[in-house]
């Protein structure tokens, strides 16, 4: 997994690519929360991922906590129908703001 | 087809234990949807008993793949101390964000992913059975 950084202006953008598993969740949290440290509004693009399991749920979940701390925002793009179908399943399509 | 595989209960191992489950898949014309819930399941379980089975060293997980023409049964085995994941108290996926707990997820994913799932302890074993079924190709999946 890759995880490329824009700087918005207004927000930043994480574009994602590759799978989000138990063994790359940890990288992508990582820059979730160091994209919060410079700004309180993200969007995380998923638009080349087109796997996710619970690590990466956990992520995610960390990442809108920290929205929800900084009274920002964190925003999910270009969700594939596999990932879409994990989030459904989980409960986060309710708790997570999408494009 | 069928497989055993024995693999060390590393998490470093996941990479190689999906990879081998998706090129048998495919060479069975599994629809890609399927494949995609089957990783995630074999994702979880495979994790699971890395981080929880064996505490005190090293050990060994076992999994075995049955795969027909529409269909597909994972077992997977541990020497670990006996338990049934199946049990665990599941999420509560309803709660708005700064309510939800961080974890617990994942085999809540697997009952909810997987069409059966069955826990068995054997002869000092943990067994947990994962079984999939698919419409032939061109047609839409199950689930």
């Amino acid at each position: 997994m890759n995880v490329i950084v824009t700087d918005c202006g207004t927000y930043i953008r994480l574009i994602v690519d590759g799978k989000v598993d138990t063994n790359t969740s940890p990288g992508l949290l990582q820059e979730i929360l160091l994209a919060f440290q410079r700004k309180n509004k993200i969007v995380v693009d998923f638009l080349n991922v087109s796997y996710l399991s619970s690590a990466g749920l956990r992520a995610l979940l960390i990442g809108q906590k920290t929205a929800l701390s900084k009274k920002g925002s964190m925003r999910l793009a270009n969700v594939s129908q596999a990932v879409k179908n994990v989030l459904d399943l989980s409960g986060f399509s309710s708790i997570l703001e999408m494009e | 087809m069928e497989r055993r595989m024995e693999i060390s209960a590393q998490r470093g191992n996941l990479d190689s234990l999906l990879e081998i489950i998706r090129q048998d898949l495919e060479q069975a014309q599994c629809p890609a949807d399927v494949i995609g819930r089957i990783s995630v399941c074999a994702e979880e379980i495979f994790v699971n008993i890395c981080s929880y089975a064996y505490p005190a060293d090293e050990g060994l997980v076992w999994v075995e793949e049955r795969i027909g023409k529409n269909d597909a049964v994972y077992v997977f085995s541990d020497t670990g101390a006996a338990y049934d994941p199946l049990s665990a108290k599941e999420p509560d996926i309803t709660l708005p964000a700064g309510e939800r707990e961080i974890g617990g997820l994942g085999i809540f994913l697997v009952k909810n992913l997987a069409e059966h799932t069955a826990y068995d302890r054997r002869g000092g074993s943990n067994h947990l059975r994962l079984s999939f079924s698919w419409y032939g190709t061109g047609e839409p999946a199950q689930k």
